[in-house]
């Protein structure tokens, strides 16, 4: 029996009242849950909060679930959009979507800093990832979750395409100025501390 | 077909080339065009580091085990049968 059928096996016996096998399937998905709500908001009470309200809102529509989709992916598509409503609450600053779009449709032009050899491991770890935490808050949500689902939590794009309801094509898009936009900032980020490989352009 | 990438062309494409997304044929201009082309290199280097270090900073976390006992003591009062 593969993973996917134990899932299904246990949500089927869920949907007839059985709490235990809903208890198997958080035991099962729950990392993947609260690692989400922790990479999609940076916080623990809050990743605890979607966890929550995920499970809650999953065992009250598990009869409208008909596999059509993976347990997980459902469940994905759930946290995700609890958390889109909580990060579109948040009182941070925001680069533009105009931003975006102009990043990725100009090759930069003025200087370039190749920091791609800086040794990770003599970094300041809890700085770089302060850095790159601001950054990712600092992506409009539709963008953060995109970035979040494909890079971070490495689903593939039709997988993100389908728990957000968009087309792979914006999938695409979204994950392509995300990235830009997040080596533009670690960019800076190296340029300050004095990397080397300045080069002219 | 023998035509070349320009750096915009990589700079566009560049996630597809990463996500290998594109056709054989495209992987193989922008692999010609960054053996010649320094700066492209390194920006696809850099795009790599991104996302490497994005993935190395948020490493996967155990759920504490109380975060996972609220739940079940949540589902297990609301509906109890």
């Amino acid at each position: 029996m593969t993973r996917t059928d134990g899932e299904l096996a246990l949500v089927e016996r869920a949907k007839n009242g059985d709490t235990k096998a809903f208890e198997d399937l958080i035991k099962i998905t729950s990392g993947k849950i609260y690692n989400l709500g922790l990479r999609l908001l940076h916080n623990k009470e809050d990743a605890a909060d979607i966890m929550q309200e995920t499970y809650i809102a999953a065992y009250e529509n598990l009869p409208k679930f008909k596999g059509d989709s993976s347990f997980s992916t459902w469940l994905y598509r759930i946290a995700t959009n609890f958390a889109l409503m909580k990060m579109r609450k948040e009182k941070g600053r925001k680069v533009s979507e105009e931003r975006l779009k102009e990043l990725s449709r100009h090759l930069y032009d003025t200087t370039f800093t190749d920091w791609s050899e800086s040794p990770v491991d003599h970094l300041k770890k809890q700085e770089l990832k302060e850095v790159l935490d601001n950054a990712i808050e600092s992506l409009p949500p539709k963008y953060r979750s995109v970035f979040v689902l494909h890079d971070i939590e490495g689903l593939p794009i039709a997988e993100v395409a389908e728990i957000l309801s968009i087309s792979k094509g914006a999938v695409k898009t979204r994950s392509h100025r995300s990235r830009l936009y997040l080596r533009e900032k670690l960019s800076e980020y190296f340029k300050g501390r004095g990397v080397k490989n300045l080069m002219r352009v | 077909m023998n035509r070349h990438c320009s750096c915009e062309e990589i700079y566009r494409m560049l996630s597809g080339y990463i996500d290998d997304e594109i056709d054989a044929l495209m992987k193989e201009m922008i692999e010609e065009h960054i053996r010649e082309c320094e700066r492209c290199l390194s920006l696809l280097h850099t795009m790599e580091k991104t996302l490497a270090f994005s993935r190395k900073v948020h490493r996967r976390r155990k759920v504490p085990q109380r975060v996972v006992e609220r739940v079940y003591y949540e589902i297990r009062i609301r509906y109890r049968r």
